[in-house]
């Protein structure tokens, strides 16, 4: 604020010169360590203030997110303009390959359903979606993204967070009318999952790069590049058999997949509520179920 | 410097302009950019506003402040809360303490010395990181940060010496 000095040349607007203003700097450089501690040890408490603030900014993050979405809507459509003969020619080559496989799935489509029959099988259907836009994201040590749906629109604290390609991540914390999707490249984010192949399971584990780590793998199960991994459905956090991506590398630096959701700033990312609780269990959700179901 | 009642609303709300640019900043650098080739890059835009404002204009960005806006950019990005804050007070005690030197100087020797000081701070703010989350984290991403930050601050510092043109004037140096 404007304090202004009285004098030409006096020093009063010098900061740090006087010791109240030395001992004002080490209490708010204090208060700053105390939050980060405070932070470690009760993050609910933050969580809570945390999505009150995301939701008050959220409608401002929301109109500056519009035009930059449309920004690059126009450049992908310059884009797609200028590629349009290669696109065709691959396009084309795409459908003679996925004629022959929709053929293949129509057979196994009915004798999927004879089996079902046979197993008086109960599908575990998403019970309901959400599509949330992209309105804000993490910095360079967090990989979030920040979804304009909250609360009002349905959405629950663990909900998968997918796009076209694949497993994004999950809701992570939830306010009224914003959300926060962990990323799986996220350094906090660990999904359970199994090599489609040969049901090897794993974890995946972020580290923040774009291709996050498989750990904690059985010693002897066979790795080999480009093996889907999906998810496992342990610990119940996620359900069974999302796509997640493939394995990229197999080195002495560890097991890396390269998720099929390779964009980590979407526009839009679409939450299915399977009514798997997990290990992210909130009392307050549920509360609202006025879904903005898609 | 008049009296009435609008020239003192006036000059109250130009003063407040450095807390303003500071905060679109910070709300800025929370919306999602596309960048093709930067996926996983964010530069640390606060930080140059806070550079900037501290060697111009301390006195309208105060400490209080900065630890305000650190920790709000701390909660949209949904890094653990306070990081940001100790870094830009931090930032800003070691520029506050060589402000006079870099008055009257040069862009080139500015930037050269906000080159400095975000390279201490990314690499704080990693060591920082690395602590809080217990694993190793790669240095990578932090390491593209700094360079787009280090490239941004010439066309953010000339946006708010625009802004800087109508805050008023302080009575003693500057």
């Amino acid at each position: 604020m404007a304090k202004r000095a009285k004098g030409p040349e006096t020093r009063t607007a010098q900061p740090l010169r006087t010791a109240a203003q030395r001992l004002l700097f080490l209490l708010f450089l204090g208060s700053a360590v105390a939050l980060m501690v405070l932070g470690r040890t009760d993050p609910a408490a933050f969580e809570r203030a945390r999505m009150q603030v995301t939701d008050v900014a959220a409608p401002i993050l929301d109109a500056l997110a519009r035009p930059i979405d449309a920004a690059n809507a126009l450049v992908d459509r310059v884009d797609a303009f200028a590629n349009m003969y290669e696109d065709n020619t691959r396009l084309r080559q795409e459908v003679e390959r996925l004629q022959q496989w929709q053929s293949v799935a129509r057979n196994l489509e009915i004798e999927n359903a004879q089996m079902r029959d046979l197993l008086a099988f109960q599908r575990q259907d998403v019970k309901r979606y959400v599509t949330g836009r992209v309105i804000g994201t993490g910095g360079t040590f967090v990989r979030a993204l920040l979804l304009n749906v909250g609360t009002q629109d349905g959405v629950r604290k663990g909900q998968v967070a997918v796009t076209g390609d694949g497993l994004i991540g999950r809701v992570a914390e939830v306010g009224s009318r914003s959300s926060r999707v962990l990323l799986i490249t996220d350094l906090n984010s660990r999904v359970p999952v199994v090599i489609e192949s040969s049901r090897a399971r794993a974890i995946l584990a972020g580290d923040n790069t774009a291709i996050p780590r498989l750990i904690y793998g059985a010693a002897n199960s066979e790795l080999n590049l480009g093996q889907r991994v999906v998810t496992s459905g342990d610990a119940g956090a996620f359900p069974p058999g999302l796509p997640v991506g493939v394995i990229s590398s197999v080195d002495e630096n560890g097991i890396r997949v390269m998720p099929y959701a390779t964009s980590e700033r979407p526009e839009l990312v679409r939450l299915m509520d399977f009514g798997l609780d997990g290990i992210l269990v909130d009392g307050v959700a549920g509360a609202a179920q006025k879904s903005k179901t898609n | 410097m008049r009296t009435g009642l609008f020239n003192k609303m006036d000059h109250f709300a130009r003063g407040l302009l450095p807390l303003l640019c500071t905060l679109c900043v910070v709300v800025i650098s929370a919306v999602p950019t596309r960048l093709p080739m930067l996926p996983l890059i964010a530069p640390a835009l606060s930080l140059i506003a806070v550079y900037y404002w501290t060697i111009y204009r301390p006195d309208l960005l105060n400490t209080f402040y900065i630890l305000l806006l650190g920790a709000l950019q701390d909660m949209l990005t949904g890094s653990p809360v306070g990081v940001t804050s100790f870094i830009l007070l931090l930032t800003y005690l070691v520029v506050v303490s060589q402000r006079r030197f870099f008055h009257g100087k040069s862009f080139g020797v500015v930037w050269w010395g906000f080159m400095l000081v975000a390279f201490a701070a990314v690499v704080l703010t990693w060591i920082i990181h690395v602590i809080l989350s217990g694993q190793f984290i790669d240095p990578r991403g932090a390491t593209f940060g700094l360079m787009l930050t280090i490239l941004l601050y010439p066309p953010l510092a000339a946006l708010l010496s625009q802004a800087h043109k109508a805050v008023p004037a302080r009575d003693s140096d500057a």
